[in-house]
Parts: structure tokens; sequence; C-alpha cells
């Protein structure tokens, strides 16, 4: 071979290698561009520490400039690293042992976040001054918190807790990570308004209830945004932020069921979240027999004193099952964004159910034929079924669900169902000490974590639970109490499913659907095809994720 | 006329009384914010100690005498939500809202006041039927379903105006527009009628006998005389405007008023403290308007302060 051909060759082997490593290599994309989104809510009080807020909406701000120690699979929802690498149990689930991710730096020069940041702001979301939701429990539950090294920490509790680990998870929203050094510096009260993160994002300005401006916080090391700046728009009717998206005033706009048709004929995309809220109806009133509000008068209920009741409870259970229409209720009142569903707390298609069962059919004869066979023909005899018509901030189709709940019982049993508008903070009053005797209510449960149901059953599915919507049944709270107690993730799914399936043979609520979250998204903006919602929730979790068109 | 001015803030202190004493009966049957800041798994000795901590777990009449204690000394407490003094939340807000009631008055009277006199002068026309076409209409349509409409319209369609906020000269039109339709309608209705009154009456016959130019019957003479009831009305109107307007308009075109503070976020989280001054300051501006045109009356009419 001569020298001239050596030389050719290889100078074309070196640009062919170079062209397969460049196209193997992923592009570094700088964020470009401004990102505006019209939101119903930006929050409570919209303060940036998680302990000077309640809930989980407030977090609409701080999750974008701070990061949690989970976050959700986008697939399955599952648990997955963030600050934190690592996580296991010990005894039993009693001690969490964290393994924090090193070299993430806080904005502003705040230094690495350490085991002590952790340590910090766990402390003060316990705090007796803590307005976090999750903080009181907690507060009550831990034990103390151990700091091993730099980046090991272990939170000890005083009983087993197997739901530990999702209560950090970014769509629980309860714990992000707070600079001690820079909230120690500065003051809370500072600290509070501007805010020093390790986030994707980094506030730029704050108006209170009216809009927050924020830069890209470049390079991130989970994600860099794609945008370089972003603000958000509180803006409580939806028709005003469908209106600014056609304006073209937003790029992104939280659109409810009801506008769904007009934004798709607009020409909008959509970004969705597969199974952001699961409907079901509660059947009021199977409470413990010792309760003063108990009424064994209540044809679903049973009364111990009558062994005949257990037999005339499910049949009326099951009758009004197949009484209601759920697909028609998906189609009509979510746009088709759905499907009917099984459970009240799993969404069809979850790991956590038992495969093979299907939703409760839609019969209407067959539904007359039981409550006949249970001593109520044509609806005769049977108590007037009080529906309370309870409105929720971005669950409004609560209402429309039991008004179309009682439409169908009211038209195919003969049922006389009295409705009573009733905001939630006065039904969960009478929730929590069982005031519910032939109640009956829609309720739109946000299943988040998909990973770890309990989480959302612990407040639902239990006698010793705030409010009831099961049961006070011992046979659910011995199901109930064996998933709490397996630490093994595999036999938890087991036992979730035993505790699903006896749900569901015994009608024990009136499942309805389980439908997606949606936001109208400019596609000449936003490339709407890689920005993917976590399932399972309502609120975007992951605004580093929205894309630009490029 | 200090007798009468005396009086008058007599009532006014009292009437603030009233409403203050309601304002502290009525937030509490609501339900108490503890509810929703204990959250769904808070223990109870949790419960107990966030009702200690926002002084609900003493007697109702401790609670309330506390409260009164409290406003004499202007502290009106701090919000549950934010921690901040509940007046000053108030306050902050409500530039916002004067700005668009003022607007809304300027061009409610703008509107109202020459409609009504050209429909009394031109009575039976086709400019009264018209006005009265107006006036039923602008007292029918819901305020809340023409601010969707003219959003729907002026901001998605045509694309003339921005949809919510408060933005600039132009965010100012469809809020003005909604919070204005019903109090136009009104004022004009009720100009008509008293200038109909007016204008049959004695001294503007005599006026017009002696030559006197139409125009200067008809504004000099004419609305002086009808604007008793006018301004009764528009000043009651004005405050209306500020109160009604700021929860519908407010809500609807996302403006950071009063009204969107109160409706939206204070009694969602049953934030006793900022409800209540919020209420207090809406009752503190009505008292004062309309102690302010109790006296303006007796000067335009003598004949009130004597009797």
């Amino acid at each position: 071979m001569k020298r001239w051909q050596v030389l050719f060759s290889v100078a074309g082997t070196v640009m062919a290698l170079m062209l397969v490593a460049r196209s193997l290599t992923p592009a570094v994309v700088a964020p470009k561009g401004h990102l505006r989104m019209a939101l119903s809510s930006l929050g409570a009080a919209e303060r940036f520490l998680p302990w000077a807020d309640p809930g989980c909406e407030p977090f609409i701000l701080q999750r974008v400039v701070y990061d949690f120690l989970l976050y959700s699979d986008l697939d399955t929802g599952e648990l997955r690293p963030g600050l934190a690498e690592r996580w296991v149990a010990e005894d039993g689930a009693k001690a969490w042992r964290f393994y924090l991710r090193k070299g993430v730096q806080f904005q502003q020069g705040y230094g690495e976040m350490t085991a002590e940041d952790v340590k910090f702001t766990f402390e003060r979301l316990i705090s007796k001054d803590s307005l976090a939701s999750w903080g009181k429990p907690l507060a009550r539950d831990l034990d103390r918190i151990e700091i091993v090294n730099p980046y090991e920490i272990v939170f000890r509790l005083k009983k087993p807790d197997v739901t530990f680990p999702a209560n950090t998870v970014e769509v629980r929203c309860q714990v992000v990570i707070v600079s001690k050094k820079y909230v120690e510096s500065v003051g809370e009260a500072q600290a509070a308004e501007k805010p020093v993160g390790s986030g994707p994002f980094r506030l730029v300005e704050h108006r209170r209830r009216v809009t927050a401006r924020f830069e890209a916080s470049v390079p991130h090391w989970r994600k860099s945004p794609g945008f370089a700046s972003m603000t958000l728009y509180r803006v409580e009717e939806p028709a005003a932020r469908l209106a600014m998206l056609r304006a073209g005033e937003v790029d992104v706009a939280e659109i409810p069921y009801k506008l769904l048709k007009e934004a798709e004929v607009a020409g909008f995309a959509f970004a969705r979240s597969k199974a952001a809220s699961v409907y079901h109806i509660h059947l009021g009133g199977m409470i413990n027999p010792k309760n003063k509000h108990f009424n064994p008068n209540i044809p679903w209920v049973v009364n111990a004193a009558d062994p005949s009741s257990a037999k005339r409870a499910l049949t009326v259970r099951k009758a009004l099952n197949l009484a209601v229409n759920k697909q028609e209720i998906v189609d009509s009142i979510f746009s088709g964004k759905g499907e009917p569903s099984i459970f009240a707390f799993l969404p069809p298609g979850s790991v956590f159910a038992p495969a093979g069962l299907k939703p409760y059919p839609y019969d209407p004869e067959q539904a007359r034929k039981l409550l006949a066979e249970a001593g109520y023909p044509g609806g005769r005899g049977f108590p007037t079924v009080t529906a309370r018509l309870v409105p929720f901030p971005g669950r409004a189709e609560q209402v429309d669900v039991a008004e179309a709940v009682a439409g169908y019982w009211e038209k195919n049993l003969g049922l006389k169902v009295k409705r009573e508008v009733m905001d939630w903070p006065a039904l969960a009053a009478k929730l929590k000490v069982r005031d519910e005797a032939g109640i009956i209510w829609a309720y739109g449960t946000i299943p988040r974590p998909l990973g770890e149901p309990l989480v959302t059953m612990m407040s639902w599915v239990h006698s010793g639970a705030m409010y009831s919507a099961i049961g006070e049944i011992p046979e659910v709270d011995r199901l109930y109490e064996a998933v709490m107690k397996e630490v093994d993730p595999e036999k938890r799914k087991l036992r979730y499913r035993d505790l699903a399936r006896y749900i569901y043979d015994n009608y024990l609520v009136v499942p309805i659907g389980s439908v997606d979250a949606q936001y109208a998204v400019n596609p000449k903006v936003v490339d709407v095809k890689k920005w993917r919602l976590v399932p399972g929730e309502t609120y975007i979790h992951n605004y580093e994720f929205i894309e630009p068109v490029r | 006329m200090g007798r009468y001015i005396l009086g008058h803030i007599v009532q006014a202190v009292f009437t603030m009384w009233i409403v203050v004493t309601l304002v502290f009966g009525l937030v509490r049957l609501a339900g108490s914010p503890v509810d929703i800041l204990a959250g769904e798994l808070a223990s109870r000795e949790q419960v107990e100690a966030l009702k200690q901590r926002f002084g609900l777990d003493k007697p109702l009449h401790v609670q309330y005498g506390m409260y009164l204690w409290g406003i004499l000394r202007g502290d009106f407490g701090e919000s549950v939500i934010t921690r901040e003094p509940a007046m000053a939340e108030v306050l902050q807000r409500s530039w916002a809202s004067v700005q668009l009631g003022a607007v809304a008055m300027v061009f409610t009277l703008a509107m109202a006041l020459p409609i009504g006199v050209y429909a009394a002068v031109y009575r039976g026309r086709r400019l009264d039927r018209l006005a009265s076409a107006f006036g039923i209409l602008g007292q029918a349509v819901p305020p809340f379903w023409l601010g969707i409409l003219l959003i729907w319209l002026f901001a998605g369609q045509l694309r003339w105006l921005p949809a919510a906020g408060k933005s600039g000269p132009a965010s100012f039109v469809m809020p003005v527009i909604v919070i204005s339709w019903y109090a136009v309608a009104g004022i004009m209705r009720l100009t008509r009628s008293t200038m109909l009154d007016v204008l049959d009456s004695e001294y503007i016959k005599l006026a017009r006998i002696k030559g006197l130019p139409e125009h200067s019957v008809i504004w000099k003479h004419g609305l002086k005389n009808a604007a008793i009831p006018v301004i009764t009305y528009g000043a009651l109107i004005f405050v209306g405007l500020f109160l009604v307007g700021s929860v519908v308009a407010e809500t609807i075109f996302t403006w950071p008023g009063v009204g969107r503070l109160i409706i939206l976020q204070s009694v969602r989280f049953r934030d006793f403290p900022v409800v209540q001054a919020a209420v207090i300051f809406i009752c503190f501006l009505y008292v004062t308007v309309n102690l302010f045109v109790d006296i303006l009356y007796s000067y335009l009419d003598p004949r009130i302060r004597r009797a």
C-alpha cells in the first residue's frame, strides 16, 4: 500500500469514528426562549419554605426551585433516585437509610447539598410552627435523625412505616431539600420569599397570587431546563386561561374537561397525565356500630344484630353499582378522557390490582331485580339518600359525578336522592366523626404516587384513618394492616391485591372512572412530544422537561 | 348642622360594630381553619395544639373580646396562611380594587347620566325606547356570563384585549364593562324617571317661559334638582362596584384585588383574620361613603338637615 493510500485510509477512519461518536453523544442543547403558563393556582401561601405552606398544592412554586430526595418513574410512577441515590429499609422498616448524591450544589454559591441540609429540612418540617401537612404525622412517628456522614442519613421511626420513602417523592410534594446555610444566614422570612434551592430554575420575580418568573439554572445535575426562562400566571377562571392561550399570551394552559373540545377545535396540542384522578362514590355509614352516628337502617350497611342484613346490604351495594353507567359518565363529564375504573384508589392497569377484573357492568334491569330481592322493589321503602355535592378546587367534576349517579339511581332504581351542596372542610369535619349515615359523595382521588398506593389509602382505608371511604370493616382493617407490615415490595404487591379484591367483591364503593389531566399547549412554541407528565398526578412536576420547538 | 353630622357618625359607628360582630360569628359558622391546616393525618393532640396557636381553643366570648380589643388597637391579627398582618394583606390589594372601582364609576356616570337625561327629554321616542331596552338588558344579564362572553370575543376570537390580569389601560376595559353594566342601567333608569318628574315641575316651565336656553333648562336647572336620588344611588353603587365588582370581575379577569383575595383564597382556606379584615375594610368604605352622602344631601337640600 502506498504512503498516500495509508494516510487516506487513516484519515477516513478517523473521520468515520468522529461521525459515529458525534451521533452517539447526546447533544448539549442550551436552553432557549421564554415559556409562559396559565395555571389555576400557584399555591395557598406561595411561600418558598416547605414548612411554611400547608398541603401539596403550594409546592407548585417550590418544586421549580428545589429538588426532592426521590422522583417518580414517568412510565410506572415507581420511586426513582433524586437527591438520594439509594434508600434501604432497616429493622423491619423502623429505620430508613438514605445515601445522598454527591456534588449537588445550591444556587448562588451556598455550597453542596449534604445530610446536614436534609436533617435541617426534616427538623423544621416537624417543628411546632410547621404548617406542612405531613409534618404532623411525621413529628408523631419520627424518633430521631442520625447523620452517618455528609452523604448518608438515617431516619429512625417509632414504628415501622413502609411508606416513608414514598412520602419524599416529588408527587407527594412534602419535602423539598432546603439549604441550611442559606436559611440560617438570611433568616426564614427572607428565605421564604427569596429561595435558594438546588432545582432546575431560580426565582427572579414573584408577585404573590399573580405571577412568578424563573430563569433556568444550568447546568442542572438531573435535567437542565429546555426553556431559558419561564413565567407562571395564576388565572383562576378557566375561560380566561383558554382565551390567553388563544391570544398567544401564554404557551401552556391548564384546561378543564368542559373546555376540552373548544381547545381541541382551536388546534392546540395536549400534554396529558394518565389516570390523574380516580373518581368514585363513597357509601357513607358503614361504620363501627358503637359509634353514635351508626344507623342500622341504612340499606347498604350491615347490622350485626340482624344476621340476614349482610346478604341484604351486599345485594343493595351491588344494585347501586350496576345501576350506574360509568362509561357514559366518563364520556359526558370527562369528554371521554379516561376509562371506567375498578377500584377507588387504584387506576386501571395498576400492578397493585388483581389481574383480570373488569369494571362492574351497567345493567339497570339486573340492578332493579337485586334491589327488589333486597326488599326494596321499585325503590319502595328505601330511605332517602343524601348526595353531598362537594366541589374541590381543580376537581369541580365531583359535583357533576355525584349528580349523575343520583340521576341513575332515581331513574333506574326509583330511589329518592336529596342533593346538598357542601364545601369540603364542612364535609371533612363530619367525616372525621363518622357523621355520614345514609349520605353519598363523589371523590376524585389523585393516586399519587402510583408506586405506593398506601400513601393515598392511609387517609381513607382503615377504621383508624381520618376518613372512612371503604367503611370500618374488620376484614378491610386486617388486609390493610397486612400491606402496612410487608416490607418486601414484591410481597406487598400481593397483599395490595388481596385488599383490592376484597373491596371489589364486596362492592364497598361505587367506582366511576379513572380520568386524565391535560394541559393545552401551543405546538408552535412547545415540543409537546418531548414533554411527559408524571402519571397519576394532576399537577405539573417537571417544568424542566418542557422543551421548546427547535 | 353639627348635631346632624354627629348623629350620623354615631349611627356609622353602631353600624360598624354590628358588622364586626356579624363577621366574627359568620366566619366561625363556616368552620375552622384548623380543619384545613391540620391535614388528614394529624393527631387529635396536634389539632388541639393548632387551635391553641390561633386562639381557637378559648371560649367564644373570650375570642370575641380579644378580637374587638385588637380592632380598637388596629390589630386585625395575622393571616393563618401567609403569617402576614391581615389588614396589610387587604390594603396591599385594595389599590387595584379602588382603581378598578374608580374607573368603573367614571365610566358609569359618563354613560348613564347623558342617556338617562336624553331618554327623559325625548320620552317615548326611539332613543328612549333604546335606553329602556338597554336598561332591562343591563339589569338582566348576569355579570359572570357577560365576563366570559367578553373574554371569548375580545381576547379569544378578536385578540384585541388581554384576557386576564392587570397589565395596562387595555386590561381595564373588560372588567370595567362587566362591573359597570348593571350600574349604568340602574343609574340611567333612575336619572330618566327623576328627570321626568323634574321636567314636569312648575319651575322648569317658568324657566322655559323666561326664555332660558333649553340646554340650560335641562342640564343646569333640571339635572341639579334631579341629582339627589341619583347621588345617593350613585354613591352606594360606587361602593357596590367596589364590593360586588371586585368579587365577580376580579375572579373572572384575575384582577389582583381584594375580592379575589377574599373569595378565592381566604374563604377557601378559612383564613379568618384576612376575611374579617377585608369585610371590615369594605364595610368601613361603605359606611364612610354613606356618611359623606348624607352630609352632601344636607348641603344640596337644606330641608333635610332642618327635618
